[in-house]
């Protein structure tokens, strides 16, 4: 019985072909847009969580400073995070305390400056920023430092001093290979290591650089060549297994200002959960315009099955008087309705997989949201069973829903009258 | 098999109102094969609509089979069209998009019959009425005689007591009438259906048993005949 109903709802849809497909074309745009939308937003909550996770959920950020009034929840300095932003004035922590806390696994420390540098392959100087690291700091936080790989030679040792590690373009802008030397500060530090080459840029790109371009050192060269022992940039804590991540972040705060050198901390938790908040405005946002597009289509769908049944009074007419129901009618002219939808949706879905994936390619390539200090960036839009069920589902709906009062005036029509009609 | 008391039907045409039918009344009994003749706007097609179900008399009662239908809901008198009568028009009223046997398969969907037994009942009135090959065809690639047949094989598929036909060969030409007239005539004489017919053709009045006149909505008279 169904199968008859949707033999003739089929035929009802071919014999009236150009306008069909275009009512159809209005489903597709709507649901693609939907489609599109909601497989690139889940594409990148995926990707958030996955960049984030590899960081590790466990690690803390700590900033010398205070939070500006008002910006507790988002600390300004979080915005070079985002935002690529210039490098920050430190300060000088007493890290030691925090080592001391139960809570704590490990702390790294990382101090940038800018320092004039020299080398035999450069004319005149470089005015050039350079990265402190403290020894163990990539092995304590290896997520952290994901994309962090030499290409050749090898990390610092512990005590080590006037060595230094390069990123591929700066060694080949200061013309020099591994074991070379070059001047920092008037001080001679040999080349050790250079980095691969990593496409995508950093999402601590603010505060780390450029990898391709970062010049690290042994932290306690940039203190002997700075000043300032103990000044840092910016402070990674690691949680202890087991130890609450917000709560051992508070204890960070605690004891940094009874040091009397007061930290904002952020956890990769919170940076997460910030950037989802984000990405879900931005999604309702679009969603809400796609909605309007569907509901577009929708109308389309109302107008073309208002008229097919103006078109198709006499026909109703004659199903009348040999036996139709009012139920009978209004079931065919919904099942019409809903299968224009339906085809809608289906090519929808197509399309909208398409141009998700063609705007997934645009976003990884423009987007910097990588791992940390380098690392590959890669998103994909993500094509759920549950996406493609419920876009189905969806077009199915709102094409019948679409079809109702056509298809009521169509079922109320009198048989007489409906057979006279011309 | 059919009965009118009284039936009254009158159609609003913006202020003024249309008398169709101004009180007929009428009794038809089983296997009889009755024509209604009179002249245009006399309110014949509106009577057959009112006994077909097919309308709800303003006035009046009408029974089919014993049963009282002016009465019924809209979906009941659906159904009795569906299973008790069959229709045949002067302009054919077949879908013009679905094919010969689809046309004749669509009376026996609305009453939930399965495709296949659908299929090899529409396919043995199809060949009855002498369309066994023209199954694939579309009304618009028959002729007018043919598309009449492929009426009435609709009009069986069900396998109705009661068959209205409105001047079924008011549309073909005489070759044509009377091979349509040839089938609809055998269904009373070979099957024993109760027939009514309404035409302006005397040559068809002459199979009937009995002829009714209309005029302005009243039965005037009725003129037996015997039939051998
Ligand atoms: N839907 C309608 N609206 C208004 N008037 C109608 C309607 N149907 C029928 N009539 C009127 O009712 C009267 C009877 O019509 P009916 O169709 O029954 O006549 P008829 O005898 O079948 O005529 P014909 O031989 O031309 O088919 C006519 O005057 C007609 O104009
Ligand atoms: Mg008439």
């Amino acid at each position: 019985m169904t199968l008859d109903f949707l033999r003739l709802s089929w035929r009802g849809i071919k014999t009236r072909k150009a306008r069909s497909i275009l009512t159809v074309s209005g489903i597709v745009i709507g649901v693609a847009a939907v489609a599109a939308l909601i497989s690139i937003a889940q594409g990148m909550q995926l990707t958030i969580k996955r960049e984030f996770e590899a960081i590790g959920y466990d690690t803390i950020l700590a900033f010398p400073g205070q939070a500006p009034q008002g910006m507790e929840g988002m600390p300004g300095r979080m915005r070079p995070l985002f935002f690529g932003g210039g490098r920050e004035e430190g300060a000088t922590l007493d890290l030691g305390r925090l080592s001391q806390l139960p809570q704590v696994e490990a702390v790294g420390a990382i101090r940038t400056e800018t320092a004039i540098v020299t080398s035999p392959g450069l004319e005149g100087q470089g005015f050039l920023r350079v990265t402190g690291l403290n020894p163990g700091i990539t092995q304590s936080f290896p997520g952290y430092f994901a994309g962090f790989s030499l290409a050749e030679g090898r990390y610092f040792e512990e005590g080590e001093l006037f060595s230094v590690i390069l990123g591929p373009k700066v060694a080949e802008d200061l013309g020099v290979s591994l074991g070379g030397k070059i001047t920092i500060e008037n001080q001679e530090f040999e080349v050790i290591g250079i980095l691969e080459e990593s496409e995508s840029r950093g999402m601590l790109r603010g505060l780390s650089g450029d990898p391709n371009y970062g010049i690290y050192l042994p932290l306690a060269a940039v203190d002997s060549l700075f000043g300032e022992p103990g000044k840092i940039s910016l402070a990674l804590v690691k949680a202890a297994e087991g130890a609450d991540v917000k709560q051992t972040a508070q204890l960070v705060r605690q004891a940094m200002t009874m040091a009397g050198t007061p930290v904002t901390t952020t956890t990769v938790q919170e940076m997460a959960e910030m950037a989802t908040r984000i990405m879900s405005s931005l999604q309702t946002t679009l969603a809400a315009i796609a909605a309007i597009s569907l509901l577009v289509g929708a109308i389309g769908v109302m107008n073309t099955m208002y008229t097919a049944v103006l078109e198709r009074v006499r026909e109703i007419g004659i199903m009348k008087a040999v036996g139709a129901k009012r139920k009978h009618i209004l079931g065919l002219f919904l099942l019409e309705s809903g299968l224009v939808g339906l085809i809608g949706g289906l090519l929808g879905v197509i399309v909208g997989a398409a141009l998700s994936s063609v705007a997934g390619r645009f976003i990884a390539s423009s987007v910097t949201m990588g791992r940390a200090v380098t690392g590959e960036f890669s998103f994909s839009p993500v094509f759920s069973a549950g996406l493609i069920i419920g876009a189905l589902a969806l077009s199915f709906g709102l094409g019948a829903l679409a079809g109702v009062w056509p298809a009521q005036r169509a079922a109320r029509l009198n048989p007489v009258e409906a057979l006279r009609y011309e | 098999m059919v009965e009118l008391v009284d039936v009254v039907k009158t159609y609003k045409l913006g202020k003024t109102e249309v008398w169709a039918l101004r009180g007929v009344s009428l009794k038809v009994e089983e296997a009889e094969f009755i024509t209604i003749m009179g002249p245009s706007g006399s309110g014949k097609s509106t009577l057959l609509h009112v006994i077909g179900c097919l309308d709800k008399p303003d006035e009046g009662k009408v029974y089919l089979a014993g049963q009282e239908v002016s009465v019924l809901s809209e979906d009941r008198l659906a159904e009795l069209r569906g299973k008790f009568v069959g229709f045949v028009f002067q302009t054919f009223n077949l879908v013009p998009t679905l094919s010969t046997l689809e046309n004749v398969e669509l009376p026996m969907i609305f009453q939930g019959m399965p495709r296949r037994r659908r299929l090899a009942r529409a396919e043995e009135l199809l060949e009855r009425v002498g369309l066994g090959k023209r199954l694939r065809h579309l009304p618009a690639e028959l002729s007018g005689g043919e598309r009449q047949r492929v009426a009435i094989a609709r009009a069986l598929v069900n396998d109705p007591e009661l068959i209205l036909a409105d001047e079924p060969t008011g549309n073909l030409d005489s070759a044509s009438g009377a091979q349509v007239m040839g089938i609809i005539k055998e269904l009373n004489e070979q099957h024993g259906k109760t027939l009514i017919v309404v035409t302006h053709d005397p040559e068809v009045a002459s199979y009937a048993h009995r002829t009714i006149h209309i005029r302005d909505g009243r039965i005037l008279e009725t003129s037996a005949e015997v039939k051998a």
